[in-house]
């Protein structure tokens, strides 16, 4: 032993010693990301805090309801979830249990409380940021990292603060997409570390992580791909050291570990299939030919557009952030761009998180689509993690291969640079968290109002609910009527109230616009109904509805003179008389008066003109008929497809959340139908299938809207009538074996009947002139005619153009009674009937029959 | 990816490719995709692509004369050919071309071929894919100082931006756009076998070289600029150093025979032709000179040539167009960042210099008549400059430089380069499939009229004649029929089974000209006659002829104030923008119209055949502070439709300009010399478009009146001067007997006569036939005492044999001209009918000019 150290040691009696002065290595990573994971904490709770009042919204009353039974000690629901299609969905077939299981452990700790199931997801999404920084730490520490764990910190930073973020993680639901990254970056980070420290503990994690990644969501599928790109991307033959060259082939020892990736997934593939009966699954598209039909999904450019300037259109904020925000990627480019050209720039990372955040968005092919109000944006969840991290090491010289100055400059403007981002990206999710809070705030209301409206009502009375709402700025809220019933009962309410509650909205989720006339009136005519109440969305609640008056037709004709009744919108339109000098224009439009017709050129701005006034029912006028013919500049006669408009003013359309000029949207355009064909064309639209015409109140005024385009059209006039000659009558001829459902006895064309049980139909189309025959037409299991808006009447039938049918009947005569085919009533869920009615020719005539809704129940 | 196809060059000399390691089989895959035939063979195929639609092409345009040439001589004149040598080309009037070359390489087509179009079309292929194939090994050639590797890669986009470059549809699409692909690819050939000489010292090569330079020389004049170009190529790539005497020394020996063999052949030209120039003549010639600087520097015809998009096929927004931006501007920021970073390694050479010389070398043969149209009509003028653009772009984008594979920055730059032209070439690629459809679509139009005229002639009497009022002159810039010669040509053999020629009447240019104007009082003598003729018109859009009503009756109509009173109502209580329209018993007080604003007439039912005129009588003046959006001079026009609906057809219109002086004036429009007016048969509105913004109008009467009043009327003597089915008259004999009458003519006391300029148009300076004033552009002109009668141009007057014009003009007593020019006769006056005195005789005589009328 040397003298020094004997003596050291001697000296060092323990009477003498003093421990070390506790002190904060700030230059050691680890110090560096701990202090990283409070900055991470605290930036995630300030920004999700606010979620916590939230409460339940949309599709989370149907997971905790289902959660709740199980608790109660009815397993069946929630037990089906492990074994068949998650929740029983209508619309989608996936296999989740994970996501499940996860809800019910919170409702086992904090009951129907919903904070605490956004406190869970906040907590989980706080992991997802940390996964994010360690793999950041990860890909800078094998290249000769000089930042310590910077990089790491800003890369959590940022993914807490990114603004596409609320719906994952503010609604309770979203927690699938947080489940599912979480595990997905656990198993990335894990097989990381394995790649470096070879412990097979990491590799078997992975594997482990991936396997709950699969079971929350099947996004995680591309991980084994990942994996790959990783290997070919990051790693050499060596394992742990940088690759030589650029998208080296490594050994093939390390493809081993990717194929064991490969066989968790097939396993898992062949498990589902089998208990879903299907391989791809999701929202329709089954084959892999759709991934190839929806490659242009990806290149939309406002969906890509919002995954850089991530901002809710409903809501408002300085433009001065988003261009801020540009010019932060801007400079982040440039700076990238530099070191590229100086070669100190490391490509390969880049490469493989570029890869990633594109591979991770490839299972979402069928809906890929990032809404202006941000819905959608949770399918970005997963891949912005990558996103994140690229964007760190774009800026940051994370490579040790600039010199000490360089990288100083580099190091401060990027850390410059990232800040800002970090900065307009708080700011930016600030804005498109607010949405989600009142929508929070509105279904609180509404809760209390149907408590209140229900708590003195007699037990054989009802409400009638019209539209019901959907959402708020992108936050879903309510929308289908089964969560209505949800809500109605326990764990939500104190009492079952459900079966009080009727609405008018479809069976299956989908366009909400259009209701059926006949069997609303049927509705709001029922000695049953104590009331009726409306959505309005600008207050946010309820309010009544007041059934409207007026007359039940109306008349215009264009004759001479009336050309100075109309109101024309833009106010520049010209007016002048055929048989004069006039003023015209090349841009504005122009009414030129004709014996007998107006002739409209919309010009380059289009054209509205209102009629006069009017008052109007809109439970009785129902369908109008507009004659009008169009020509393009050649002369020739032309359709009018997607150019014309019927627009209209209703007494209270304000309350509907509608303009007050309700112009029909973009889905109710009147390319319309011609029913009798003639020298000048003659247009019908079914107005009554209209909300917005039917709940709007006494209809105060009329407009006829013409698109711009070089054509013109010549307005002959319109007549507005009742439909009770047009619409065959159709009801259950059989109804002691069909019963009615229980949960809605007022509603005599919705009946649920066994397998195989017969309905049998009555029809009358004998009113429909022109009859000599009627189709029957029944759809397939899970589609409805409810979502269609059927402006196109004739043009879409006998196809029915929106529906694939799955059975059409011909009956010879106009009467009678009719049997839905023992077939067509196999396979267990919604089906819908209809009748149209045909000339002798086999054309169809008048409008089709309101649906017949028919519930299969299962075996 | 490139590497050198040969095994003894060094990495240092490769571009750095992103090439695996990967097995033998691999690499060599690799050194076989890039060998010399490989790239050939991708040549070719880029050039397949993007012309293969017009493989199939037709005739068009400029094609029909060599067809007829070539019929004549394959039956009996095969001494035509020959004749191409020492004369003028085609012995053509009105140009003066010396391209005997061309005529060969058609004739041989005809040989082989006969008259299938297709063969054609496949020669012109054949020698646009040669041009790319010289340019590549061109390129490679002249910077094999780089290394194999990079001057493949620079050679081999060279040659595929060539292969792809957006303006050649009009010379490979048009059979007789190969005047340029001949002269181009020989002229390429000639160069690279010059580099090939010069570098190998090779006797075979510079032999191989003069020759093919001589061969470019017969095939288009542009081939003059390879002489300088090899001059500047010595000086700057080849003998960089040394001192100037010795530089110029080693220019002079290299390039001696080529300046040898450029002046025998300007010498022989000057022979054939007689005149050093040559070029287009006549009228023709005069306007091209005089919109030169328009044609170069207005417009955008510049900067069309990096952004080459037919206007009226890719529409402002369309993908392409942002797409070569984007790829413009990255070339441009690479370009950049090298020059800042990377400009003592790799930044710009001597061959980028070089290239910009031979670019601006190109160019100078075209001052005369280069104009590239929006719809890239003209485009063949720019086609040999491609060549240097090509090989420029090349050397502005790839970042060139010696022993640079180490270097890891400008390797990832090259790797970077060859992706950018690779999609330089892509984009390029996709905008010529596209500007090559206009000429896919005329072969079709044209083959369609063809079987519609056949199918009409068919039907008709045999005794009758079809009159056809308009031809298909052009589709997207892509050259249909411009004249009667043309149309004449495809309708008899070898086109036609038959001659169908001497059954069509048409009324088009003479040669070339506004193809809408018309000599109505030709249409209306054919109109007299019913039973000899049927109208029609060829409707572009459904390619299809229409059949036409001509009804001749004369009827005037006018609107007083009375008629003019405006019913106009402009939306409810709008006040901005409202215009004001007041009738009164003046005329209609019209202020603050918009741009966008003009009046429309009652509904009228007029036969076009019955209004000469419309008269607008306007009283105009400037209200207040004319907007600088506004600045330019007020104009008034008049548009009109021949539908029953409103809408009037942007062609459909003639402007005057506004004197704003407050005062009433006259507007004259002179409406049916127009084919546009004559095609509606029935007028069905007309409209005004009043100047707008601070101008304030005052309209006091619009009048739709007959000329009868106004036009003398001129004809030939038919039994002298009989005039053919596209209204040329020839002289029968040597008497040019016409006809006049200008009795209607209020105030005339006798006629004055104009003759025009050898291949001159009146109209090529007036704009139409009906001038008010007499043109300073004719040949001479003398007065006949009398206001009717006949008489006759001695033969003396036509100083050389082409097409003449004559036409007359009342005057007054005392000499003043009295309402307006008749219609022009067009003669055409053949070399053996002029003698040498009556040339001598034709200087002398010219008298005064007479006053022309206020």
């Amino acid at each position: 032993m040397p003298i020094e150290a004997a003596k050291l040691v001697e000296s060092s009696s323990p009477a003498d010693f003093r421990p070390e002065k506790a002190h904060l290595d700030l230059t050691a990573v680890r110090t560096q990301f701990v202090l990283g994971v409070l900055l991470t904490l605290l930036a995630c709770f300030a920004c999700y805090w606010s979620s916590l009042k939230i409460g339940f919204l949309l599709d989370d009353f149907l997971h905790v309801d289902y959660v709740a039974r199980a608790a109660g000690g009815h397993w069946r629901d929630f037990l089906e979830n492990f074994t068949g299609n998650w929740a029983d969905s209508d619309i989608m077939r996936s296999y989740r249990p994970f996501v499940s299981s996860s809800l019910f452990i919170d409702y086992l700790l904090w009951g129907p409380h919903a904070a605490g199931f956004h406190l869970t997801n906040i907590l989980i999404f706080l992991a997802c940021c940390l996964l994010v920084g360690l793999i950041t730490l990860e890909l800078t520490g094998s290249y000769g990292n000089r930042l310590g764990a910077g990089p790491a910190i800003w890369a959590a930073l940022l993914f807490a603060v990114y603004p596409l973020h609320p719906e994952t993680v503010s609604w309770v639901i979203g927690r699938v997409d947080l489940l599912c990254t979480l595990f997905y970056l656990g198993a990335v980070f894990a097989y990381l570390r394995f790649r470096l420290i070879r412990e097979e503990t990491y590799l078997f994690g992975s594997l482990v992580c991936f396997l709950l990644a699969l079971i929350s969501k099947e996004m995680a599928v591309t991980l084994p791909v990942v994996i790959g790109l990783a290997e070919l991307c990051l790693f050499s033959r060596s394992g742990n050291q940088p690759a030589d060259r650029f998208l080296r082939i490594s050994a093939a020892a390390s493809f081993r570990y990717v194929a064991c990736f490969f066989v968790v997934l097939a396993v898992y593939a062949i498990y589902r299939s089998l208990l879903l009966g299907a391989v791809v699954g999701g929202y329709g598209n089954e084959d892999a030919l759709g991934l190839l039909h929806s490659w242009r999904n990806f290149l939309d450019k406002p969906t890509l557009t919002k995954i850089f300037l991530p901002l809710n259109e409903e809501v408002h904020l300085s433009a001065l952030v988003l261009r801020f925000l540009v010019a932060s990627y801007l400079g982040i480019a440039t700076l990238w761009g530099i070191r590229l050209l100086l070669g100190s720039a490391r490509l390969r990372p880049i490469l493989f998180l570029a890869l990633w955040a594109g591979a991770a968005l490839a299972p979402a092919y069928q809906i890929w689509h990032i809404y202006p109000n941000l819905g959608g944006s949770r399918l970005f969840f997963l891949s912005s993690a990558p996103f994140c991290i690229l964007l760190v090491l774009a800026a940051l010289p994370a490579a040790a291969t600039l010199s000490k100055r360089a990288a100083l400059i580099h190091l401060f403007m990027g850390t410059l640079l990232i800040a800002g981002l970090f900065v307009g990206w708080s700011l930016l999710l600030k804005a498109n968290l607010r949405p989600w809070i009142s929508a929070g705030q509105q279904m609180a209301t509404l809760r209390s109002q149907l408590s209140a409206l229900t708590t003195n009502l007699p037990p054989d009375k009802q409400i009638l609910l019209l539209n019901l709402p959907r959402d708020f700025s992108g936050a879903g809220m309510l929308t289908r009527p089964q969560y209505l019933s949800i809500i109605a009962r326990p764990p939500f309410a104190r009492k079952d109230v459900s079966s009080k509650l009727l609405t008018i909205e479809p069976l299956i989720s989908g366009c909400h616009d259009f209701l059926w006339s006949g069997q609303f009136r049927r509705l709001i005519d029922s000695p049953n109904l104590a009331g009726v109440y409306i959505w309005d969305p600008r207050p946010g609640r309820f309010t009544a509805w007041s059934r409207p008056t007026g007359d039940e037709s109306y008349e215009f004709k264009a004759g001479a003179g009336t050309v100075k009744e109309l109101a024309p919108e833009p106010k520049t339109a010209l007016f002048g008389s055929a048989d004069r000098w006039k003023l015209m224009s090349w841009q504005k439009p122009c009414i030129i008066q004709y014996p007998g017709f107006l002739r409209i050129y919309p010009g380059t701005t289009g054209l509205t003109i209102f009629l006069p006034a009017v008052n109007l029912n809109p439970l009785k006028a129902q369908v109008a008929t507009v004659e009008i013919s169009a020509r393009s500049v050649t002369g020739c006669h032309t359709c009018l497809g997607k150019k014309l408009m019927l627009a209209w003013q209703s007494s209270n359309g304000g309350s509907l959340g509608a303009p007050s000029w309700g112009i029909t949207g973009d889905h109710s355009t009147l390319s319309m139908a011609e029913i009798h064909d003639g020298a000048r064309g003659r247009y019908t639209v079914w107005l009554g299938r209209y909300r917005s015409w039917a709940l709007g109140g006494t209809v105060k005024r009329l407009g006829l809207r013409l698109e711009p385009g070089d054509y013109l059209a010549d307005f002959a006039g319109l007549l507005i009538k009742p439909d009770s000659g047009l619409v065959p009558q159709v009801k259950v001829e059989n109804p002691e074996k069909a019963t009615p459902s229980p949960t809605n006895p007022d509603q005599p064309w919705l009946v649920e009947v066994k397998p195989d049980q017969l309905v049998r139909l009555a029809y009358d189309a004998s009113k429909i002139s022109g009859t000599r025959s009627i189709r029957l037409v029944v759809t397939k299991s899970g589609t409805t005619f409810d979502v269609s808006s059927e402006p196109q009447v004739a043009s879409l039938l006998p196809s029915d153009g929106l529906v694939s049918p799955l059975a059409e009947i011909e009956a010879r005569s106009t009467t009678g009674t009719i049997t839905l085919p023992a077939e067509s009533l196999q396979s267990p869920g919604v089906h819908q009937a209809r009748v149209v009615a045909l000339d002798s020719a086999g054309s169809f005539v008048g409008l089709p029959s309101e649906p017949i809704s028919v519930i299969v129940k299962k075996k | 990816m490139f590497v050198a196809s040969q095994s003894n060059l060094t990495a240092a000399q490769l571009p750095a490719a992103p090439v695996n390691s990967g097995s033998r089989a691999g690499q060599l895959a690799l050194r076989l995709l890039t060998s010399n035939p490989a790239l050939i063979a991708v040549l070719v195929a880029l050039n397949l692509i993007c012309f293969h639609r017009t493989v199939v092409g037709y005739f068009l345009a400029d094609d029909y004369v060599h067809v007829a040439y070539l019929w004549q001589v394959f039956h009996g004149h095969p001494e035509l050919l020959l004749q191409n040598f020492f004369s003028n080309w085609l012995q053509a009037e009105g140009t003066q071309f010396y391209r005997p070359f061309i005529s060969l390489t058609l004739a041989f087509d005809y040989l082989i071929w006969g008259a299938n179009s297709v063969g054609y079309h496949l020669t012109n292929t054949l020698f646009q894919i040669a041009s790319s194939i010289f340019l590549f090994l061109l390129a490679r050639r002249l910077l094999n100082g780089f290394g194999k590797g990079q001057s493949t890669v620079v050679g081999f986009f060279s040659g595929a931006l060539f292969a792809v470059f957006p303006l050649h549809c009009e010379v490979v699409s048009w059979v007789i756009g190969r005047v340029d692909s001949v002269s181009t690819a020989f002229l390429l050939a000639s160069f690279w076998l010059f580099l090939v000489a010069s570098q190998d010292r090779s006797g075979r090569a510079r032999l191989l070289s003069l020759v093919a330079f001589v061969l470019s020389l017969l095939s288009k004049e542009m081939a003059v600029t390879l002489p300088p170009t090899l001059c500047l190529c010595c000086l700057i790539c080849l003998r960089p150093q040394g001192s100037w005497r010795e530089r110029l020394s080693y220019m002079a020996r290299e390039t001696g025979p080529f300046w040898a063999a450029a002046i025998a052949y300007l010498g022989i030209r000057t022979a054939a032709l007689g005149t050093i120039c040559g070029g287009y003549s006549g009228s023709i010639g005069e306007g091209l000179s005089g919109s030169l600087v328009k044609r170069w520097f207005q417009d955008g015809s510049l900067l069309r040539v990096l952004y080459p998009f037919n206007a009226e096929v890719f529409l402002p927004g369309d993908s392409l167009r942002r797409t070569l931006r984007s790829l413009y501007l990255i070339s441009t920021l690479s370009l950049v960042c090298r020059l800042i970073f990377l400009r003592t390694r790799c930044g710009l050479n001597r061959y980028a210099l070089f290239a910009l010389g031979w670019l601006i070398l190109s160019l100078i043969p075209t001052y005369q008549v280069w104009n590239l149209t929006e719809t890239l009509q003209g485009s063949r003028f720019i086609y040999l400059g491609t060549a240097p653009l090509c090989l420029l772009i090349n050397l502005l984008v790839f970042p060139l430089g010696q022993a640079l594979a180490s270097q890891g920055p400008i390797r990832i730059l090259q790797q970077a380069s060859i992706a950018l032209l690779g999609a330089l070439v892509l984009c390029f690629a996709g905008i010529t499939l596209r500007n090559n459809q206009p000429w896919a679509h005329a072969s079709n139009q044209v083959r369609d009229l063809r079987a519609a005229i056949e199918k009409r002639l068919e039907k008709l009497p045999p005794k009758k004649k079809l009159v056809l009022l308009n031809l298909p002159q052009r589709i997207q810039g892509a050259h249909m029929l411009y004249n009667a010669s043309m149309l004449s040509v495809l309708l008899r053999p070898p086109l036609s089974s038959k001659i169908l020629s001497d059954r069509l009447v048409t009324f088009e240019p003479i040669t070339y000209g506004d193809s809408d104007l018309l000599i109505v009082s030709r249409l209306k003598r054919l109109v007299a006659d019913p039973h000899g003729y049927e109208f029609c018109t060829w409707d572009m859009v459904h390619q299809r002829l229409i059949p036409l009503s001509l009804v001749p009756y004369d009827q005037e109509l006018t609107f007083g104030p009375q008629e003019l009173a405006v019913d106009f109502w402009n939306g409810q209580g709008q006040d901005q923008g409202k215009p004001e329209l007041i009738a009164s018993s003046t005329g209609l007080n019209c202020a603050d119209l918009t741009a966008d604003q003009y009046l429309v007439s009652p509904p009228l039912n007029l036969s076009s055949l019955a209004t000469d005129f419309v008269e607008v009588e306007l009283a105009c003046t400037s209200a207040g502070v004319v907007k600088r959006s506004d600045a330019s001079p007020p104009q008034v026009a008049l548009i009109w439709t021949g539908h029953p609906i409103l809408i009037f057809p942007p062609t459909n219109r003639l402007s005057l300009p506004v004197i704003a002086d407050g005062q009433p004036h006259l507007y004259r429009f002179p409406v049916s010399q127009r084919k546009s007016w004559v095609l509606c048969s029935s007028i069905r509105a007309i409209g005004l478009d009043l100047p707008s913004g601070a101008y304030r109008n005052t309209l006091k009467r619009v009048e739709l009146v007959s000329g009868a009043s106004q036009i003398p009327v001129l004809s030939a003597d038919q039994s002298h001067l009989p005039e053919d089915l596209a209204g040329v008259c020839r002289m029968s004999d040597s008497t040019c007997a016409l006809e006049f009458d200008a009795s209607s003519l209020a105030g005339a006391s006798k006629v004055l006569v104009e003759l025009s300029k050898p291949d001159s148009w009146f109209e090529h300076y007036g704009g139409g036939y009906h001038d008010r004033s007499l043109s300073e552009h004719s040949l001479r002109h003398w007065e006949l005492a009398s206001v009717q009668g006949r008489f006759e141009i001695p033969v003396s007057y036509f100083p050389a044999a082409g097409y003449y014009q004559v036409r007359i003009a009342g005057l007054s007593a005392d000499g003043h001209m009295v309402g307006c020019t008749s219609d022009p006769i067009n003669l055409q006056v053949a070399s053996e009918q002029i003698s040498g005195s009556s040339r001598r005789a034709a200087a002398r005589n010219r008298s005064p000019r007479p006053k022309n009328a206020d």
